[in-house]
């Protein structure tokens, strides 16, 4: 109780420290600057912007928000059509080029966070909400590290992976797990191992649990808990039961690895070891091979027995199969 | 012309109708643009061999009796070969596990957008991909640009589990499985038992009849299928509200194999429905919104129960089982959450979502059996009149809250505050069983240990969270933050715990070509006092069910440490390069606080009595904490793509990882004439709770996984060559060691001198489980030529190579004898009179495979 009181007063002392943070800047007047102003306010319109930028101008008649824009705009942001994001365009015009605009290229002047205000314009409701304080907002990761608008996308090792049929068709990479995969590499490997979701196969893919845009939720899941994401395919492991299995209840990550596992059913640990991390034996022999009045040996040490029947198949789950749960009257140990 | 064949022509030819007339359709627009879909038609040809069933030389020999041919001798030495039952065909193997790939014609996609119908700004867009295939999905849009979608999705998605399944049952009806009566007359007459040496000597006529029956049964695929359609309505009246409505109906059905404690493994039949919808509304404007919404699901399973008849008695009293199976249940949550900026640097969000779960099936009686005794008030135990309940009215409430405030002082500076709270509490009703039936074999026993109460359990989750982030330079910046989680928890070994989490990172841009990235993140876990021990006494009973002093790792003490590193560089236009490197290491408590030891003995001194037996050797002399102990894993990964010319990609990946689990265990068993009691614990059902038996275990994982590949651009992109290899490369060892066998990990002090036979007689436990390997090898080589500039034929060839070595699948068979002569449950009659000697498997694997796939293809733009 000592160590949580500490913790506890720790913690008070941290939010003390982080509210007054912003106080004291602003009361240093720092807070009057912000970010910097966009540039001088004079639009010459989409058409002009195609003079010089015919290529660009094409591709973006070819998707949903150039076809807003340019044919049906809602809000007066939109009718700017190009100058909507890259900022009025008359000094860049008058000045054939040579005063930038905003640009969304890796290689841009602008800062990351001005880059994704333009975007966060119109794309800020929705999936957005949460974007500010984000794991991907804090840590710099610009809209254009995942979409692009212009650019046609480059092809990399063709068929490597499929993907749920979708029309957002505007990553930076030909699948959006791929777009993932350029920070979360290991979740690339993870995929080629042989217990896995249908992810390569195209029928799930990263933002069917999780959504990069920020969530309030832990690691960006679009719901609100782990096993709230996997009961939307598994809602019979839902409940209530009338034995819950409390780990399962809790958390199904405490046992499986959903990016993917070589051990069956996405467990982390092989059955029984799995088991026998909060559970002893309790007269359950778990030999693969033990117990037998005359065994025959493959090696110096392992015996062969069918004592392993609680070991081999399914392990423990060959008779606790109702391990998710049971509504049995007499399921008490999720047998039946 | 089969059923399939017929559904495919037909189908085919709605498509091709629909595709003309879309395309018609599609040239007739108003405003023409270049590409209005496409559509890609192939011929497949695929095959392939399935192997890998355990054959010469591998860990584990052919069990008698299956195909004949000399068995291992005690004496050791190499095994005879021999093939392990039933080899399955290609067309049912693991390469098809969640995919579907018919010889022939085949519709690879097809594509058909329709733009600014009939000059309204009208879309109508349709997609598929694979159709008429068992993973079949289609996608249609039709939705004015900016103010309403319409979507309707189908797909498909197969899941085969096993190819090598058989089994003596019938399923007479949705879930009834029963057996023919010869052969129930015939197995329930043969020997409950036979000694190893008549089943090696084949002269067990049990195991010969059996096996006898299962050489005519043919073998079967389990597997599932999901369909499901969605419809969803996306309208946006204004530039501030968004309408969002949708509903799903999922239907999944087929089989999957399912043990139960009878010692019978089935085909359980899935036949699940599950409905969902969502309506929310969304209205905002700039710097601020609110979101409402409601989403309900509801599961239903169409067969609620497992019955079958044991093959192995003709008592017609007493000769059935049943499980009950998923219960179909309705969950319903209300989210509400909203974003504003408070002042011009200062952003709030929250949301809150309330929701219910119900579940109300009725119960299943005690017993399937007419048979089964002793029934509280002399009810028949077969009927719901002897329970104390008829069902849960199992309700949980769920109440999710989030709030964030994000704030930027200054341009460089911001902060983030976060409060979690999930609160799961369950409302169902507490029943109390005055005893249990364990299986339907069994009598009803009542008293001491075997009442049960189910109770209610759940929990209440809190967390804080603090971030600050100070942008040092253009797009360099470092965070630090702080984090506190608080867990309550209800019946469980510890009521709360709480865990603080320092996290640091920093990012940085050296040049504009590098970006390098670090975190790390430490945590404490610190676990509040345990209650000895709710966990121990499962479910309300009594007795010696758990052993005292496992500290189970999701609420245990526990320091964890997380680093990761990034590297991204592109010297190069054409060239990029990244490497990560990662490790979490967890390490939890391996012993106990004094306090915590005491109490532990003594509970297990009261529960050795509570069980008529005595203990006689301290239980726990070293207060040692069980279960696991440390979790580590690392891996470090590479990622290059080089494009020396425009008309030459190449790329390569390679990562590696590694997993070790470490864990501490205890052998304890009870009692049985077999195994004469070392003088540990005397009685008729005690444990040996004897530190001698104590043992050490570690789970490791090796992953390996490359990939290279090359794309070769061609007569100004006309024409790609694209190839790619990659191996994912796994394997697994779980070795184990007694502690008191080693000098070095005997822990314990008790002297092997002192173990004359180990407690448990060649004790379970602390041998080695056999290495599992696993790698998957795949190769893809496609040509595609543009002929024209809206034709482009394809020629692609797929090589796939699967190798499974497990020891734990590779070599089920659906009976595999069982030579156990006098062990204490061959006989029990809980198993419907059988015991170890009559378990009967599906012989459920899923083997190695290789396979070729030669397509040739065109596709066709319009």
């Amino acid at each position: 109780m000592d160590q949580a009181r500490r913790m506890g007063r720790a913690v008070r002392w941290i939010a003390l420290v982080f509210a007054a943070c912003p106080l004291l800047i602003a009361a240093a007047g720092d807070a009057g600057k912000g970010p910097s102003p966009g540039p001088a306010v004079a639009y010459i319109g989409s058409e002009r912007c195609a003079d010089c930028h015919a290529a660009q101008f094409e591709h973006l008649k070819q998707t949903t928000m150039g076809k807003i824009f340019l044919r049906n705009p809602r809000t007066p942001l939109e009718k700017q059509g190009c100058e909507a994001c890259h900022g009025p365009g008359a000094a860049h015009a008058d000045s054939n080029g040579k005063i930038g605009l905003i640009r969304f290229t890796k290689n841009s002047p602008q800062p990351i966070e001005l880059r994704n205000d333009q975007c966060l314009q119109c794309h800020e409701k929705g999936n957005r909400l949460f974007w500010r304080g984000s794991t991907h907002e804090s840590r710099g990761v610009a809209c254009t590290s995942c979409h692009q608008v212009h650019t046609e996308q480059t092809s990399v090792a063709a068929d490597r992976f499929q993907e749920p049929l979708s029309e957002n068709r505007q990553f930076v990479k030909p699948t959006q797990m791929e777009v993932c995969f350029q920070c979360h590499q290991m979740r690339r490997a993870q995929l080629q191992r042989s217990s896995h979701m249908p992810f390569r196969e195209g029928k799930v893919t990263c933002s069917s649990c999780h959504n990069p845009h920020g969530t309030p939720n832990p690691k960006l899941l679009i719901e609100a808990t782990v096993n709230d994401t996997c009961y939307k395919c598994h809602a019979e492991r839902r409940g209530p039961f009338l034995w819950e299995h409390p780990p399962v209840m809790e958390n199904c990550l405490n046992c499986h690895d959903a990016h993917g596992s070589t051990n069956p059913t996405l467990l982390k640990v092989r059955a029984p070891r799995l088991c026998m991390q909060c559970h002893d034996v309790s007269g359950h022999n778990s030999d693969p091979l033990s117990l037998s009045p005359n065994p025959p040996r493959i090696s110096a040490n392992q015996q062969i027995s069918t004592r392993g029947l609680r070991v081999i198949n399914r392990s423990c789950t060959n008779c606790h199969a109702q391990i998710h749960g049971s509504n049995h009257p007499a399921g008490s140990r999720y047998l039946r | 012309m089969t059923n399939r064949a017929l559904s495919k022509s037909f189908a085919l030819s709605v498509a091709v109708a629909g595709l003309l007339l879309f395309s018609t359709v599609a040239f007739c627009q108003e405003e023409s643009s270049e590409n209005h879909g496409s559509v890609e038609v192939g011929v497949r040809q695929n095959w392939g061999t399935v192997y890998g069933r355990a054959t010469a030389n591998s860990l584990f020999p052919s069990f008698p009796a299956t195909t004949g041919g000399a068995y291992p001798q005690a004496s050791g030495g190499p095994f005879t070969a021999q093939a392990l039952g039933y080899t399955p065909g290609f067309g049912s193997s693991r390469f098809f596990e969640y995919r579907d790939m018919p010889n022939g014609f085949y519709v690879k996609s097809f594509r058909a957008d329709l733009d600014n119908v009939l000059g309204r700004n009208l879309y109508v867009k349709v997609q598929g991909r694979d159709s008429i295939e068992k993973d079949q999905a289609y996608l249609l849009t039709v939705g004015q640009y900016g103010k309403a979608k319409f979507q309707f999705r189908w797909d498909d998605t197969p899941h085969v589990f096993t190819n090598t399944a058989q089994s003596l049952f019938i399923q007479t009806a949705p879930g009834y499985f029963n057996v023919s009566a010869p052969i129930q007359t015939t197995l329930a007459a043969g020997a409950s038992t036979c000694t190893y040496q008549q089943i090696v000597g084949g002269t067990c006529g049990l195991t010969n009849t059996i096996n006898g029956l299962f050489s005519t049964v043919t073998p079967i695929s389990l597997d599932v299928r999901r369909r499901t359609a969605t419809a969803s309505f996306a309208w946006t009246p204004t530039a501030n509200w968004d309408i969002r409505t949708s509903y799903a109906q999922e239907n999944e059905s087929g089989s999957r194999p399912f043990g139960n404690a009878s010692g019978f493994e089935f085909p359980e039949p899935i036949k699940y429905r599950t409905q969902q919808f969502r309506v929310g509304a969304e209205y905002g404007g700039h710097h601020w919104g609110v979101q409402v919404g409601v989403v309900g699901s509801i599961f239903d399973n169409r067969i609620s129960s497992l019955t079958f008849v044991s093959p192995f008695s003709t008592n017609a009293t007493l000769n059935q089982g049943r499980t009950d199976l998923y219960p179909s249940n309705t969950a319903i949550n209300v989210p509400i959450a909203g974003a504003f900026d408070l002042t011009k640097y200062v952003r709030v969000m929250g949301s809150i979502v309330p929701g219910w779960m119900k579940q109300n099936d009725a119960f299943l009686p005690y017993s399937v059996n007419s048979g089964t005794t002793g029934c509280p008030g002399g009810q028949p135990c077969n009927s719901v009149a002897a329970l104390p309940a008829s069902s849960l009215n199992g309700s949980k409430t769920t109440l999710a809250m989030n709030y964030t405030v994000a704030t930027k002082p200054i341009h460089r500076l911001s902060f983030v505050a976060r409060y979690r709270s999930y609160d799961y509490y369950n409302d169902s009703s507490t029943i109390a069983f005055p005893g249990v039936v364990v299986t339907d074999g069994a009598t009803f026993s009542s008293g001491g240990d075997n009442a049960r109460v189910s109770v209610p359990k759940g929990f209440d989750r809190k967390n804080v969270e603090f971030e600050g982030s100070w942008q040092f330079r253009k797009d360099d910046r470092v965070k630090v933050g702080y984090a506190l989680e608080r867990m309550d928890r209800q019946h469980r070994d510890i009521s709360r715990t709480q865990e603080g989490t320092f996290s640091t990172s920093i990012d940085l841009n050296p040049n504009k070509m590098t970006l390098v990235r670090f975190s790390y993140k430490h945590s404490d876990r610190t676990p509040g006092p345990y209650k000895n021990n709710d966990e121990s006494y499962l479910n309300g009973e009594g007795g010696t069910a758990q052993m005292f002093a496992f500290r189970r790792f999701d609420e245990a003490q526990r320091t964890r440490d997380r680093g990761e590193a990034l590297l991204q560089v592109s010297p190069l236009q054409s060239l990029t390069f990244s490497a990560v490197f990662s490790t979490d290491q967890n390490a939890y408590a391996n012993h106990l606080t004094a306090t915590e030891c005491a109490e532990t003995n003594a509970e297990a001194v009261a529960q050795a009595a509570l069980s008529s037996a005595t203990l006689v050797a301290p239980f726990n002399p070293s207060c040692l904490s069980y279960g696991l102990q440390k979790d580590i894993s690392s891996s470090y990964s590479f990622d290059v793509n080089y494009s020396p010319i425009a008309q030459l990609v190449f790329f390569g990946e390679f990562s590696h990882e590694r997993f070790n689990y470490q864990q501490r265990g205890r052998d304890r068993t009870y009692v049985t004439s077999l195994q004469a009691a070392p003088a540990v614990l005397t009685g008729v059902k005690g444990a040996y709770d004897d530190p001698s038996n104590d043992w050490f275990s570690w789970s490791n994982t090796h992953i390996n996984t490359y990939s290279a590949g090359v794309d070769i651009y061609m007569k100004r992109k006309k024409a790609v060559l694209t190839s790619f290899y990659s191996l994912s490369a796994a394997s697994g060892d779980i070795l184990t060691t007694l502690l008191s066998d080693s000098p070095t990990m005997n822990i314990n002090n008790v002297t092997t001198a002192a173990l004359v036979t180990p407690a448990l007689a060649g004790g379970s436990g602390y041998y080695n489980y056999p290495s599992t390997t696993n790698r998957l090898h795949q190769v893809v080589t496609s040509v595609k030529f543009a002929i024209t500039k809206n034709i482009t034929p394809k020629i692609e060839y797929r090589f796939e190579r699967y190798d499974q070595h497990d020891w734990q699948s590779d070599i089920m068979l659906p009976y595999m004898s069982a030579y156990d002569p006098g062990s204490s449950y061959s006989t029990s009659a809980s198993r419907l009179g059988g015991g170890a000697q009559k378990y009967l498997y599906l012989g459920a694997d899923a083997p190695s495979y290789q396979s070729h796939v030669l397509s040739g293809s065109v596709e066709w733009r319009f």
